[in-house]
């Protein structure tokens, strides 16, 4: 992985967000607002992790297992990718996995 | 063209019936909770005529039941206003008076049914009633609701009191709160190829098909289109803005979707301006689709399709109180015997996630009738029923099975039926036999609207796709995919993976291959490979060759014999303990079209894991190292081979295992 390392955070989808997996990836849509966003991969294994509950190092870790040695293109960083989504509206901080939830 | 939801009540409670029943939902003042005030609906009906409209559609509830009924259809005809009154039939007489003397030309009622359905008390007198004074005025209606439905019924009905030749077919759509039947995507296909059998049928007869909203081109096949004489686009884009305006004024996409958005008529000044308001609210939700598959279809991006009803689509969205999985089974540390298990004991049914699973099965040679036992009693748990192509050695690498009852059942349409397409290795080169193989293909789908393939072979599923481009291969598991480099090269042409056997008991290497893989996950649960064996497509080539159809013999078995204990390692899972794999799997097959063909013993196991009652490891069928006696295999079993690497020699837990059962 890039820069950023992940720890125990956790994050979930914010109010009013839905998503749906689809052939080309992740389909988010702030059902309030009404915008979407489509994710591709690696993206879309990162929110569907993630809203699984996944910590940010456990995420880490699936993708790891997933694509193989360091778990994607140089310079992705899936501790930033989350963040971004924090700004953006489309995640929230939660409790880390293992917290009562 | 709007409509107008004169009121909310009804006098029948169907089950898949997607209109709102809120009789509180905003009365104008003046009329009954529900119910559109008699100043309200003339305000509507100028509207629609000030819109430029030139058809108004009354709806409810039972639109007849509003006590100004008459009134408000003269109101519409007077403003030039050309009238469709959707109607169940059970009209009061001055409703049905005034129909009957309304211009026939501009006048017309459908008038819908519930086929299949034994109508209440009166009920089917009162309805042949109203249909044989409106004549040609009214024509059928059906909701369907599930497959299967017996759709001659409609055109009996429509022959019987001389209606117009148009049976309008609509999908039952999901409401918002669920609680209605409705149709569900999985068997769009079914029903289909149902439509497309009923229209050859009736349509010599002078009958047409009129599609509602919802539908999608590939549900049919193209012998359809051309027979009904309609495009695709015609199909699959009727999902367009009508309003309906409801008893208070406001106007909602339509009952599915009314929760939505909500806006009053009075502010918006035309029936267009208010579907163009209402069309933006919904663009963002048009990317989903019914199907996951909807993204990449060709028939969305160039816009002859809108990927189905929204309402049904928005099912497929996932909220973050949803999202939530089931935690994994905590696995016991590896080698070690823990605490006994709570004990699950037969016809016990664990909580979980079984309703959610569906399944593919085999198919064994009995009538149809035999299949609709089965359809009865497990529903839509039942995916599929798959059987080999008949072409030696194409099918699944075993000598032909026995097909007597195969045309009738495929015939009955009774569940769909899968097709398996996977040699161990091909008989002889693709470009020699492929055109055959495509032949057979070509005929299941045209002729019995089969459109599941098990495939083996990956440049034979490229030519099947790309011939017939509406069909949902499933990668077979004797492709022996265990690594997810290989199931990502495998997604975008399969939309399920069948994995290889021998990862049954690596719930995490599973996750990864989904993962990876981004369609379905179709786990085999009762097949008894050895975890490290190779020879699996060995021994399905030299069962090809083998006389007969009984049971296998294995290379495995003098290994097995020496050690037994072994059989406790297979690939299998016993009924009782799956939801260990619910998290990791979408779907779930059977496998042992040869273990399994005493039909009483079929319909055991299947029931078993369907329901995830209590088998002994012994009894669920399958493949060469299954478990030959009775054997207690508990819970923890299987947890401790979920996280176990897997390195037998190192260890003695399953040997004791074998020694204590």
């Amino acid at each position: 992985m890039g820069a950023g390392r992940c720890g125990a955070e956790a994050y979930r989808a914010a109010r009013g967000v839905a998503w749906a997996a689809r052939g080309d990836g992740i389909l988010v849509i702030d059902e309030v607002a009404r915008r979407s966003e489509t994710l591709a991969y690696p993206d879309a294994a990162v929110w569907d992790l993630a809203c699984r509950g996944r910590s940010c190092a456990a995420v880490e870790d699936s993708l790891r297992l997933i694509v193989g040695g360091d778990g994607g293109a140089d310079g992705y960083s899936v501790r930033e990718r989350l963040e971004r989504w924090v700004e953006e509206g489309w995640l929230e901080p939660a409790a880390p996995e293992g917290e009562a939830r | 063209m709007a409509n107008l939801v004169l009121t909310t009540a009804c006098n029948r409670r169907c089950a898949y019936c997607f209109a709102d029943r809120d009789e509180a939902a905003g009365a104008a003042s003046g009329a009954r909770p529900g119910e559109m005030g008699m100043d309200a609906a003339l305000a509507a009906l100028d509207w629609v005529a000030a819109s430029g409209r030139s058809e108004i559609r009354l709806l409810g509830g039972e639109p007849t039941l509003h006590p100004r009924f008459p009134d408000i259809l003269q109101a519409a005809l007077a403003r030039g206003l050309d009238a469709l009154v959707f109607s169940n039939g059970l009209m009061p007489d001055a409703a049905l008076a005034a129909l009957a003397d309304a211009p026939a030309d501009r006048c017309r009622v459908m008038l819908n049914l519930n086929v299949g359905e034994e109508a209440a008390d009166g009920d089917r007198e009162r309805s042949s009633r109203a249909a044989a004074t409106l004549g040609r005025r009214a024509f059928v209606g059906v909701n369907i609701h599930r497959p299967g439905l017996p759709l001659a019924e409609a055109v009996e009905f429509a022959a019987a009191h001389g209606l117009r030749k148009v049976v309008r077919v609509g999908l039952a759509h999901p409401r918002p709160d669920g609680g209605n039947r409705w149709l569900h995507p999985r068997d769009y296909r079914r029903v289909g190829g149902e439509l497309e059998l009923f229209l050859r049928r009736v349509q010599p007869d002078g009958y047409a098909l009129n599609l509602d909203c919802g539908f999608v081109p590939c549900m049919f096949g193209e012998g359809f289109f051309e027979m009904a004489g309609l495009g695709a686009a015609e199909v699959g884009c009727r999902c367009g803005p009508i309003p309906d305006v409801l008893p208070d004024l406001t106007a909602i996409h339509c009952f599915p979707l009314g929760a939505l958005d909500q806006l009053p008529v009075s502010g918006v000044g035309t029936v267009a301006e208010m579907n163009g308001l209402l069309q933006g609210r919904l663009r963002v939700f048009q990317g989903v689709g019914v199907f996951k598959e909807c993204a990449r279809c060709p028939l969305l991006s160039d816009g002859r399709c809108r990927g189905g009803c929204l309402a049904t689509a928005r099912l497929r969205l996932r909220t973050r109180r949803a999202a939530t999985v089931p935690p994994p089974a905590t696995a016991t540390a590896h080698g070690r015997r823990g605490a006994a298990p709570p004990p699950t004991g037969c016809g016990e049914e664990p909580p979980g996630a079984a309703a959610a699973k569906t399944w593919s099965i085999p198919y064994i040679d009995q009538p149809a009738e035999f299949w609709e036992g089965l359809v009865a009693e497990h529903g839509a748990a039942l995916r599929e029923a798959y059987f080999p192509i008949g072409l030696e050695g194409v099918g699944s690498g075993r000598p032909l099975q026995p097909g007597r009852h195969l045309e009738g059942v495929l015939r009955s349409g009774v569940l769909p039926m899968a097709v398996l397409v996977n040699p161990v290795v091909l008989p002889r080169p693709l470009r020699e036999i492929g055109g055959r193989i495509l032949d057979e293909v070509r005929r299941l789908h045209d002729e019995y609207g089969v459109r599941n393939l098990t495939v083996g072979d990956v440049r034979l599923a490229e030519r099947i796709k790309a011939s017939l481009p509406d069909v949902r291969l499933a990668a077979s598991c004797l492709q022996e995919v265990a690594e997810p480099a290989q199931a990502r090269l495998l997604g975008g042409l399969f939309d399920v993976l069948v994995p290889s056997t021998r990862l049954l008991r690596h719930p995490g290497r599973l996750a990864a291959l989904r993962a990876s893989f981004g369609g379905r996950l179709r786990l085999i649960v009762n097949e008894g490979c050895l975890d490290p064996c190779f020879d699996r497509k060995q021994h399905f080539f030299e069962m090809a060759g083998a006389a007969g159809g009984g049971a296998p013999r294995s290379l495995c078995e003098p290994r097995l014999a020496r050690e037994p204990w072994l059989r406790l390692t297979g690939g299998w899972i016993l009924p009782q303990h799956l939801h260990l794999l619910d998290a990791v799997a979408d779907q779930y097959k059977l496998a042992g079209r040869v273990t399994l063909g005493d039909p009483a013993r079929y319909r055991k196991v299947l029931r078993a894991y369907v329901r995830r009652l209590a088998l002994w490891p012994h009894e669920i069928g399958g493949g060469p190292a299954s478990v030959l006696a009775r054997q207690p295999v508990p819970l923890e079993h299987f947890q401790v081979m979920a996280s176990c690497d897997h390195l037998c020699a190192d260890c003695g837990y399953c040997r004791r295992a074998a020694a204590c059962g």
